[in-house]
C-alpha cells in the first residue's frame, strides 16, 4: 500500500537525500478521475475481479432458479418437451441430477428439483455476501488511501492552502469528497458490473428460449431508458438547487445563532425568524420539486416492467395457445422481466454517481495540484558559509509580498546573531517582523543567499529539518484534544519520562500549575478538554518547544497575551534557558533584557542598538518608531 | 452521542412528531387511506396472471385472454397511479412536517433567554436546525413511511397467496418468524457496529479538524509525519468499523435473498406433492413469494435510516423541550432612565444547573435620569454581567434591582429591552444593508430614525460617499467597512429607538487612531440626553463621566468623579496608572 503514495510517511524519516529525490520524484497523482483510477483503484484489480466471478455466480443462480421451477410447472401440462434441457442445466451445479434414470422420468425424479432449488438458495447466500464485500472492500480501502495522502499533501502544504481554501472547505474536502469516490468504486462499480452481467446473462437466456418473443418484451425498456436520460439533468438541477437552499438556509441560521446575544438585546427577533422562515421556505420548495421529478422518474422503471409483462402475457399467450410454448416459459420470462427492473433502476444512477464523483475528483485535484513546499534546493553548491560563531546571518534580505488587502515586505535588511545572544525586534504592527520569522523558517521561501543558518543558507535546508532545529512560537499555537502529555511530544519521535516533561513544564513556568491539575499530565487539553487561560496556553507552547530542545528561538509577540505578572516569569524563564533568542516585542521589559533591538520600520531597520541607546536617541520608539 | 434504543423508545420518539403531522391532516389521511388499495392491487395482480394462464392459455381461450390481459393493465396503471400519488403526498407531508418542526424550533431557540444560550455554541444550534433536519426529511418517508408500506405490502401479498392457493400460504407465514428473528438479531449488532463506526468517524473528522486548524503549528514542530502517521490509524479504524456493518448488512441482505429461494423450493415441493394443482395457480404462488420477500429484504434496509431518525428526533426534541423562562410580563411605564440597585447580589447557573460562584456581591447604587456612570475593574469583577442584568438578561438575582420604580425580575423583557439602548460587547455586523443592520427590522424605525441615528452618532458622512448609500449590502463580517466605520453603525442601532437608557459595553479591542477618533467623537452623541451606563475600557470614556464606580469582586470598591478618585489614590488611581502605562505601550501608529 505504502508503495503507491507519492509522499509516504516513510520517505520523510531522515535523510535529506531520500526527501531531494521524493520531492523532484512525485507523480502529479490525479488530474483526472481515469489517472485517480490508475494510481488507487488498478491495483486492487484483484478484488474486484473475485468480486465480478461471484456475481457472475450470483447472477447464473437467480437465473436458473426460475428455469428450474419453469421445468416442474411445464410438468403440470401434459407435453413435457425439453425436461434434458433443464437437467443438464442443473447438472452444472448439481452433478447427482444429471444421473440417467432421473432424467429420462419426471414422474419419480422431480423431488430433485425443489431440493435442488433450496440447495441452490444456500450457495446463493454464500455468493451473494462475497460479491458485494470483495466489490465494498476495495472502495474502503480507496477511499482511506485516498484521504490519508490528501492529508497528508495539505499537512505539508504552503500555508497559503488554508487561506486559498478556509479551513473548512479543506476539511470538507478530506472528509466528504473522499467519499464521494468511495461511493464511486464501491457501490458504483458492484452496480456496473451488475447491470453488465445482468443484462447479458439474462437477454442471453431469454433469447435462447423464444427470440421473438425477447425482442418484443423488451421493447418497452428502450423509450423508458431514453426517458430517465432525459429527465436525469432535470433532477440533477433540482437538487442542486436544493443543495443551494439548505446551504443558505445553513448561513442564515449560523447568522442568526452566531449575533443571538445582540438580536436579543436589541429585540430584533421578528426580523430573523422572517430571514429563517424565508430560508426554511425555499428549502421546502426545492424538495417539493423534487418530489414531484421523482414521483414521475422513480416508477418508470416499474412501469417498464408491468409493460413487458403485459406484452409477455399476450404474445407469450398466443404462443402458449398455438402449441409453441407452455405455461412455465411465460413464468420464467416474466420473472426474468422484473430482474431487469432493478440494473435499469440503477443504471440512472450510475450516471449520476460518476458525475458526482468527478466534481469531487475535481475539488480533490485542485489540492494535489496545489505546489507543495519546497524541499532542500542543491544542498552541495551553497554549502558553508563562514566559521564565525553566528548562528544565524541574514544578509541583504528583501522580499515583498503584495495582494489586494495585504502589503508585506522586508527590504534590505542584514544582521547577525550570535551563540547565546538575545536579539530583539521593535516595530509596529506590519513593519515586518512576522514576515523575517516566516522567512528564517521557511514558512515563506526567502531569495536564495540571504539567510544562513549555522552557516548553510536555509535553502539548502530540508523545512521540517530546519524547524526542528528553530524553536518558532506563534502568537496563536494551538492545542489538539489529547493530554498535556501527548501534546508535549508530539511530533517527537523519542520517548519522553515525564520527568523530562516537567522539566520542560518547569522552565515554561507552568509546572506547578500542571501538578496542580487533578490528571496532571494526562489533563486533556484542547476544545474537549480543560479550556486553558491566554497566559496557561502560551508557556504550554513554549514548554513544548523547550522539550525540543532548539538551537535558535524565535518568538513572535507571545507576551502580549499574558499579564505583566506572569510576562516576567516568562522573560525570566526565557532568558535563563541561554539559548540564543529572537524575540519580537513592544515591551519595554522584553526590549530591555536584549544584548541588542532592531527597531523595524517598513521592512526596513530603521535603528538598532541597545534598548537604553534607542531610547535616548528614539524616545518612546517602543510605540512603533512614531513619537507623538 | 446516539445511542441504542428498542423497538418501543423509538416508537415514542416517532409519535413526537404526531403533532405536527396533525397539522397536515388531509394529506395524512389520503395516504392512510390509499394503503389498502396498494395491497389491494398487490393481492389482485398475481390473480389476473393466474387467470390469463389457467383459463386464458391453458384453455386456448384467446378473447378470455385478451380479457385479463386488460385486466392486467387496468390494475397496474391504477396501482402506479395510487402508488405515484401516495409517494408524492408523502413527500410533501415529510416536507411540510419538516418546515414546520424547523420553524418551531427555531423560533423556539431564537426566544430562549440568556441563560440557556451562554452554555450552547452556536455551532451545535446550527447543526441540530440544519443537519438534524436534512436527516430526518431524507429519511423519515423513506425509513418510517417505507417500512409502513414494507407492512401493507406484505399484508396484501399475503392475502393474495391465500386468494389463489390456500394452505400455500403456511409455507410463506413459516418463513416470516425466521426472517423476522434475523431481522431483530443482526438490526442489534448491526445497530452496535454503526454506532461504532460512528463514533470512529467523529475522532477521525474531529482529529482531521484539530490538524487544519493546527496547520501552522504542525509546521512548527515538524511534526508532520506524526499528525499523518495519527491520523492514518484513526482513518483505518473508521474504515475497518465501517466495513465490520457493511458485512452485516451484506450478510443480513442475502440470506433473505437466499431464504426466497429456498421458500420457493419449499413451496414447489408441497404444491407439486398435491399434483391437484393449476399452472397458473403455481405461477401465481411463485410471483406471490417473490412480492412477500420483496418488502422484506426492503425492511432491513431501513433499519439504518430509522437509526437515523430516531438520533435526530431525539436532539431535536431535546432542544425544543428545553424550557428556561426570564422576565415577568409588567410592561415598563415611564421611560426616564433611573436606575436603583439594593443589596443586589448574583450568581449563574453552575452547568450542573445547581448555583454557581456569587458573581456581584449586595451592590448598591442609584443614577439619576440623565447621569453617565462608567463601572471599572478587573475582568471578572461583575461589570459585564451587572449591564446584563440591567437588560433584563437573568431574573435570578437577589435584591433589588428597580429602573423606573418597576423592579426588573418582574419586567417584560423585551417590551423593556425594546426601551433600552444596548451596546453588547461583541456586537455582529449581519448579511444585509446599512439600513437593515441599523434598523434590524425592529418595528416603527423607519428609514428617516435610521437616518437620523447615523447623523447622530456620525455615521452619516462615510455611509454618503458610498454609491448605495444606506442600501449599501454588508459582508457578513463587516468586511468591507473599518473597525471604526462598523462601530457606528453598532451604536446608531443602539440609539436608534431613541432610549432614555443606554447600556455600553465598551469593547476592548484596539482600534487604529483613525477608528479611535471616529469613535470618541461619536461617543458625545451617544451620552446626550440620557442615562448612560458604561462598562469602560478606554481613559477618554471613563473621565467623561459624571460618576465612576470601581467594582471589585461583585462589590463597589470606590466611588467618585475622575478627579475625586485620582485625590483619594485608592485603587482607581493604581489602575489609572497601570492603563496610562499599557495604552502608551500597546497605541498604534498613525
Amino acid at each position: 500500500m505504502t508503495a503507491i503514495r507519492p509522499s509516504g510517511v516513510t520517505a520523510r524519516k531522515d535523510s535529506i537525500v531520500a526527501i531531494a529525490t521524493n520531492s523532484i520524484g512525485t507523480e502529479r497523482p490525479c488530474s483526472s478521475l481515469a489517472d485517480f483510477a490508475r494510481k488507487y483503484v488498478f491495483p486492487l484489480w484483484f478484488w474486484y475481479l473475485g468480486g465480478a466471478v461471484f456475481l457472475t455466480i450470483t447472477n447464473a443462480i437467480v437465473l436458473l432458479l426460475p428455469r428450474l421451477a419453469r421445468d416442474l410447472v411445464n410438468a403440470l401440462t401434459d407435453t413435457a418437451p425439453d425436461v434434458p434441457e433443464v437437467f443438464a442445466a442443473v447438472g452444472e451445479i448439481v452433478p447427482a441430477l444429471s444421473e440417467p434414470g432421473v432424467s429420462g422420468a419426471l414422474a419419480q425424479g422431480w423431488t430433485s428439483i425443489p431440493l435442488a432449488i433450496i440447495a441452490l438458495g444456500c450457495l446463493l447466500i454464500v455468493a451473494r455476501v462475497l460479491s458485494r464485500i470483495l466489490f465494498f472492500w476495495p472502495g474502503r480501502r480507496v477511499e482511506a488511501e485516498a484521504r490519508l495522502d490528501l492529508f497528508g499533501r495539505i499537512m505539508r502544504a504552503p500555508r497559503e492552502i488554508l487561506y486559498r481554501f478556509g479551513q473548512g472547505d479543506l476539511v470538507s474536502r478530506i472528509a466528504n469528497d473522499t467519499g464521494y469516490l468511495r461511493i464511486l468504486f464501491a457501490f458504483g462499480m458492484l452496480s456496473v458490473a451488475n447491470v453488465i452481467l445482468l443484462l447479458a446473462m439474462t437477454i442471453g437466456a431469454m433469447l435462447s428460449f423464444h427470440a421473438g418473443l425477447t425482442l418484443c418484451a423488451l421493447l418497452p425498456f428502450i423509450p423508458i431508458v431514453f426517458l430517465i436520460r432525459a429527465l436525469l439533468p432535470k433532477i440533477h438541477a433540482a437538487s442542486m438547487q436544493n443543495q443551494t437552499a439548505i446551504g443558505s438556509l445553513s448561513a442564515v441560521m449560523t447568522e442568526s445563532f452566531r449575533g443571538i446575544a445582540s438580536i436579543r438585546l436589541h429585540t430584533a427577533r421578528a426580523a430573523f425568524l422572517e430571514r429563517i422562515d424565508d430560508a426554511n421556505e425555499e428549502v421546502y420548495r426545492s424538495f417539493r420539486r423534487l418530489a414531484l421529478l421523482q414521483t414521475i422518474v422513480i416508477p418508470l422503471a416499474g412501469i417498464s416492467v408491468r409493460i413487458a409483462q403485459t406484452i409477455v402475457l399476450a404474445y407469450g399467450g398466443a404462443e402458449v395457445i398455438a402449441g409453441r410454448l407452455q405455461a412455465g416459459d411465460i413464468m420464467v420470462f416474466n420473472v426474468y422481466m422484473a430482474s431487469l427492473a432493478v440494473p435499469l433502476a440503477f443504471g440512472g444512477g450510475i450516471i449520476a454517481l460518476i458525475e458526482r464523483a468527478r466534481s469531487a475528483h475535481a475539488r480533490i485535484a485542485d489540492i494535489f495540484a496545489f505546489p507543495e513546499e519546497t524541499g532542500c534546493r542543491g544542498a552541495e553548491q551553497r554549502g558553508t558559509q563562514s566559521s564565525a560563531p553566528q548562528i544565524l546571518t541574514v544578509s541583504s534580505l528583501s522580499r515583498e509580498f503584495r495582494s489586494e488587502k495585504t502589503n508585506f515586505k522586508i527590504d534590505d535588511v542584514s544582521f547577525s546573531v550570535a551563540e547565546q545572544t538575545v536579539l530583539g525586534i521593535a516595530g509596529a504592527i506590519g513593519s515586518g517582523k512576522s514576515l523575517l520569522f516566516d522567512l528564517i523558517t521557511r514558512f515563506e521561501e526567502p531569495p536564495e543567499g540571504s539567510i544562513f543558518f549555522q552557516g548553510r543558507d536555509v535553502l539548502a535546508w530540508e523545512p521540517a529539518h530546519l524547524r526542528r532545529k528553530i524553536g518558532y512560537a506563534l502568537q496563536t499555537a494551538r492545542f489538539f484534544s489529547d493530554s498535556i502529555r501527548a501534546n508535549m511530544v508530539f511530533g517527537l519521535e523519542k520517548a519522553f519520562s515525564d520527568e523530562e516533561i516537567y522539566h520542560a513544564l518547569y522552565r515554561a513556568a507552568i509546572a506547578d500549575e500542571v501538578r496542580g491539575f487533578t490528571d496532571g499530565l494526562d489533563t486533556i487539553t484542547g476544545e474537549k478538554g480543560m479550556r486553558l487561560s491566554g497566559g496557561q496556553r502560551q508557556r504550554l507552547a513554549l514548554a513544548r518547544l523547550f522539550l525540543r530542545e532548539p538551537e535558535l528561538l524565535l518568538l513572535d509577540d507571545i507576551f502580549s497575551a499574558v499579564d505583566q505578572k506572569t510576562e516576567k516569569r516568562l522573560i525570566d524563564a526565557v532568558l535563563a534557558l541561554r539559548k540564543t533568542i529572537i524575540v519580537a516585542s513592544h515591551r519595554p521589559s522584553v526590549l530591555g533584557n536584549c544584548d541588542e533591538v532592531l527597531l523595524f520600520s517598513g521592512g526596513r531597520i530603521l535603528d538598532r542598538g541597545s534598548y537604553a541607546e534607542l531610547e535616548a536617541r528614539r524616545p518612546h520608539f517602543d510605540r512603533g518608531g512614531d513619537d507623538g | 452521542m446516539a445511542k441504542r434504543r428498542s423497538v418501543f423508545a423509538g416508537l415514542r420518539l416517532l409519535m413526537r412528531l404526531w403533532p405536527w403531522i396533525m397539522r397536515r391532516k388531509k394529506s395524512f389521511i389520503i395516504v392512510v387511506a390509499l394503503a389498502p388499495f396498494s395491497a389491494l392491487f398487490l393481492m389482485l395482480l398475481p390473480n389476473t396472471i393466474r387467470l390469463a394462464i389457467d383459463e386464458g392459455m391453458q384453455a386456448g381461450d384467446a378473447s378470455a385472454l385478451t380479457l385479463y390481459i386488460f385486466m392486467f393493465v387496468g390494475i397496474f396503471v391504477a396501482e402506479f397511479a395510487v402508488l405515484s400519488l401516495q409517494r408524492y403526498l408523502m413527500a410533501v407531508l415529510v416536507q411540510r412536517v419538516v418546515r414546520d418542526l424547523r420553524h418551531d424550533l427555531a423560533n423556539h431557540l431564537i426566544t430562549l433567554p440568556a441563560a440557556f444560550h451562554d452554555r450552547q455554541l452556536s455551532g451545535v444550534l446550527v447543526t441540530r436546525a440544519t443537519s438534524d433536519f436534512d436527516a430526518l426529511s431524507e429519511s423519515l418517508g423513506h425509513g418510517v413511511f417505507g417500512a409502513a408500506a414494507d407492512l401493507v405490502a406484505l399484508a396484501g401479498s399475503l392475502a393474495a397467496l391465500v386468494m389463489i392457493s390456500g394452505p400455500l400460504v403456511f409455507i410463506a407465514l413459516a418463513f416470516l418468524p425466521v426472517v423476522g428473528c434475523l431481522i431483530g438479531l443482526f438490526s442489534r449488532s448491526l445497530q452496535k457496529a454503526m454506532l461504532f463506526a460512528r463514533a470512529k468517524l467523529a475522532v477521525l473528522n474531529g482529529f482531521t479538524q484539530e490538524c487544519v486548524a493546527a496547520c501552522a503549528t504542525i509546521h512548527t514542530l515538524a511534526a508532520e509525519d506524526d499528525a499523518e502517521r495519527r491520523f492514518e490509524s484513526a482513518s483505518n479504524a473508521y474504515r475497518d468499523a465501517q466495513m465490520k456493518s457493511v458485512i452485516l448488512d451484506s450478510v443480513l441482505n442475502s440470506i433473505i435473498e437466499g431464504l426466497s429461494a429456498i421458500a420457493l423450493g419449499v413451496l414447489l415441493y408441497f404444491a407439486f406433492s398435491s399434483r391437484a394443482i393449476t399452472p397458473g395457480v403455481l405461477i401465481a404462488s411463485v410471483a406471490c413469494l417473490q412480492q412477500i420477500f420483496e418488502p422484506l429484504r426492503e425492511f432491513s434496509n431501513r433499519i439504518a435510516v430509522l437509526q437515523g431518525v430516531f438520533t435526530s428526533i431525539e436532539r431535536i426534541f431535546g432542544l425544543l423541550d428545553t424550557r428556561i423562562a426570564c422576565g415577568g410580563d409588567t410592561l415598563p411605564v415611564a421611560s426616564r432612565g433611573m436606575i436603583g440597585a439594593r443589596d443586589l447580589s448574583f450568581a449563574y447557573t453552575a452547568p450542573d444547573g445547581g448555583p454557581g460562584r456569587g458573581i456581584i456581591h449586595a451592590l448598591s447604587f442609584q443614577a439619576r435620569s440623565g447621569e453617565s456612570v462608567a463601572l471599572v475593574g478587573a475582568t471578572g469583577s461583575g461589570k459585564t454581567t451587572f449591564a446584563r442584568l440591567l437588560a433584563a438578561e437573568y431574573d435570578s438575582y437577589s435584591g433589588s434591582l428597580a429602573i423606573d420604580g418597576a423592579e426588573v425580575s418582574g419586567l417584560n423583557a423585551e417590551a423593556h429591552r425594546s426601551r433600552l439602548g444596548i451596546v453588547p460587547q461583541d456586537p455582529e455586523i449581519f448579511q444585509g444593508t446599512i439600513a437593515f443592520n441599523i434598523s434590524l427590522g425592529r418595528e416603527g424605525i423607519d428609514a428617516a430614525a435610521v437616518e437620523e441615528a447615523a447623523c447622530a452618532v456620525g455615521a452619516d458622512r462615510f455611509i454618503a460617499r458610498l454609491p448605495l448609500g444606506y442600501a449599501s449590502h454588508l459582508d457578513e463580517n463587516g468586511v468591507n467597512l473599518s473597525q471604526g466605520e462598523r462601530q457606528l453603525i453598532v451604536f446608531a442601532r443602539a440609539i436608534v429607538n431613541k432610549p432614555a437608557m443606554l447600556i455600553l459595553d465598551e469593547a476592548t479591542s484596539s482600534l487604529d487612531a483613525a477608528s479611535e477618533r471616529l469613535v470618541q467623537t461619536a461617543m458625545e452623541a451617544l451620552f446626550r440626553d440620557r442615562t448612560v451606563i458604561v462598562i469602560a475600557h478606554r481613559l477618554a470614556t471613563v473621565r467623561k463621566c459624571d460618576r465612576i464606580l470601581v467594582i471589585e469582586e461583585g462589590r463597589i470598591a470606590e466611588e467618585g468623579t475622575h478627579h475625586e478618585l485620582l485625590r483619594a489614590h485608592g485603587i482607581y488611581y493604581a489602575m489609572l496608572r497601570a492603563f496610562v502605562d499599557r495604552e502608551k505601550r500597546s497605541r498604534k501608529p498613525v
